[in-house]
Parts: structure tokens; C-alpha cells; sequence
């Protein structure tokens, strides 16, 4: 499970996959997930070098979902669906095309998976405002000033939508419990 | 590693024949004749990946100064973000760089029979998503 309930389990495939050396995930350019094998800032930076020229390329209205980095001691490849990406390093160039397929198939997954929880959450929140407050018209009367026979004042009626929130109940103080007032009988001298 | 990818300007390109095979972009696949717009259009009719050379001159293709500009751009930010993550993971020799959009790809590969102090790309573009492993091996042809 990611940092913030993802579900990494899709991931599970693509770790074990070819000569896959290290796995990130990321949401919304956060890290939820990661098996590199580098410390956790060098990993921050490689990431913010990719979210960069994703960023780059969208600023001249480019939607860049993948990119491919080749060295000569490996390789890097950035898949992104939405707003996850998963950023894979493997060891040989011949597995690009596979892992990428498999990189965008876990990625749909989780996508899919969070679909439902994020509908759930927002259901939930819906039914408790339906639950707490109460949308109903109520006719005002609106009071204008109208220069009709000198200076006759007209009222009109309207109807509003007023947002009713529930009454607040105060629990009662438990005896023992209140604070001393300054003006306490104890504390009242009567000047005797 | 220094690498120059401005495009040459159009006024340089003027004097050559955008087809002949002199030229180091003479790597395009499009065996068409005629004019640059003609090799692009049936480059993007065939959805066939149109190569460019690239060294310390500039970018030379055979569809036009203005997709080389295109590819001068591109090259610039894939090449500065490449070298500052190899940098991050120890890995210095960049080999190739591609990216994919909706419906194209854009890479570049280094040809390493080049001089290393004047080192030689091979870019290419094509209006599909094209196999990493194809786009390279035409680029690997092409050198």
C-alpha cells in the first residue's frame, strides 16, 4: 500500500518484470511508492527532472505520457496516466515497449481502483450536508422606494433560498465542573 | 559531452538541394523527390519516421527549416533533462532519449562511431506512437 492508500499491488507485476532494477510511483508528482535502488532525495530529484519537462512540453501544449531515457549503464522510463506516473529503471532497451505496456496496464488499474473510493467519498459527503442542512424557499418581503405617485414606498414579496444548518445544543454544565467566576458569591466582599 | 543543436539558418539552406544525399540529414527514409513539403507530406501519409542529423552545425533534415527548428527545440529540453538525471544516477552516457505524445514520437540517439569531440545524433520524428525498439533500430540504420 502507497503513502496515501493507493494500492501498489499492480505494481507487483512490473517489479518482477525483466530486468527491472526500481520502481517509483508517484501521484500528483508525490512519491507513494518506490523500490530504487538510490537514496530517497537522489530518487526526488530525478523525479522533479521528469515532472519538469512533462511541464515543459505541456506549456507549449504538449501532453507527453511517456518518455524513454537510454545510458549506458541502464535505462529510465516514465509512463503517466492521469495524474500517477510510475517511473521504472531497467537494465536493457530491448524491454521499453514491454514494460511500458505493462507500466500503463498497472497504472489504468490503480487509476480503476481509486475510481470507486474517490465516488464513495464524495456520495458520503453529499448524503452528510443532506443529512445536516436543509435547503428550503422562504418568501422576504423587499422593501424598494418607487417614485410612483410622488414618492410612494412599494413592498414586493420574493421567494429565497435559505441554507438551514441544525440547531446547536450547548450541553448543561456538570455541577462541579464550571469555572470559577470572579464574581462568585466567595469572591463578592460585601464590605462588612 | 558538447553538442550543438541550434538549426542552421534558413538563408544556409537555401543554396542546397533539400534532397540531396550529401547533406547529414541525408539519413531520411522517404525516398520521395521533389520539394521538402513533398518528402513531409508522404513521410506523415505513411506515418514513416523522418531523421535528421545532428552535430555541432546544426540540424539538418530533408523536410523543411521549420520542423528542424521543431526538432532543435525538442532536442534541447530532452537533452538538458536526460543529462540531469544520468547526472542524479551516476549514469553520464546518454545512449538514446524518446518521448511520446497522444499521436507522435520524438527521440534522438547518439552515434557512437561519432567523434567524440564532435559527436553525431541521429533524431527522429514520426506522427504515430512507433515502437522504442523499431524507432531505434531505424535510427541505428541510419547512422
Amino acid at each position: 500500500m502507497g503513502k496515501n492508500g493507493t494500492s501498489t499491488e499492480p505494481l507487483e507485476v512490473l517489479i518482477a518484470a525483466g530486468t527491472v532494477r526500481g520502481t517509483c510511483l508517484l501521484n500528483n508528482g508525490e512519491v507513494i511508492y518506490e523500490t530504487f535502488p538510490y537514496s530517497a532525495a537522489r530518487l526526488v530529484k530525478v523525479c522533479r527532472v521528469v515532472e519538469g519537462l512533462t511541464k515543459e512540453f505541456k506549456n507549449q501544449g504538449r501532453n507527453v505520457d511517456q518518455m524513454a531515457f537510454g545510458y549506458e549503464g541502464g535505462n529510465l522510463l516514465a509512463v503517466s496516466v492521469g495524474n500517477h506516473r510510475i517511473i521504472i529503471m531497467h537494465l536493457m532497451n530491448d524491454e521499453i515497449d514491454f514494460l511500458a505496456q505493462v507500466a500503463r496496464a498497472c497504472l489504468e488499474d490503480i487509476v480503476a481502483a481509486e475510481k470507486p473510493a474517490q465516488e464513495a467519498e464524495s456520495e458520503r459527503i453529499s448524503q452528510k450536508l443532506k443529512k445536516d442542512f436543509s435547503l428550503e424557499t422562504v418568501p422576504v418581503v423587499l422593501a424598494r422606494d418607487r417614485e410612483i405617485d410622488g414618492s410612494k414606498r412599494v413592498e414586493e414579496t420574493a421567494k429565497v433560498a435559505v441554507l438551514s444548518a441544525p440547531p446547536i445544543h450547548v450541553a448543561p454544565p456538570v455541577p462541579g465542573t464550571e469555572p470559577e467566576s470572579e464574581l462568585s458569591p466567595e469572591n463578592i466582599s460585601l464590605g462588612i | 559531452m558538447e553538442t550543438l543543436i541550434e538549426p542552421e539558418s534558413s538563408d544556409s539552406k537555401k543554396s542546397e538541394p533539400v534532397n540531396e544525399s550529401k547533406s547529414s540529414g541525408s539519413t531520411e527514409p522517404v525516398k520521395a523527390g521533389g520539394s521538402s513539403e513533398d518528402v513531409l507530406k508522404e513521410a506523415l501519409d505513411n506515418q514513416v519516421p523522418r531523421l535528421f542529423g545532428v552535430s555541432a552545425h546544426g540540424v539538418r533534415g530533408r523536410t523543411g527549416v521549420e520542423e528542424e527548428a521543431v526538432v532543435a527545440r525538442d532536442l534541447r529540453m530532452m537533452r538538458e533533462g536526460s543529462e540531469a538525471i544520468g547526472q542524479e544516477l551516476g549514469m553520464e552516457t546518454i545512449g538514446y532519449v524518446a518521448i511520446y505524445e497522444e499521436n507522435s514520437t520524438v527521440a534522438y540517439r547518439y552515434d557512437s562511431d561519432s567523434n567524440p569531440r564532435d559527436p553525431h545524433l541521429i533524431a527522429a520524428m514520426v506522427n504515430c506512437r512507433m515502437p522504442m525498439r523499431a524507432l531505434l533500430k531505424v535510427m541505428g540504420e541510419a547512422r
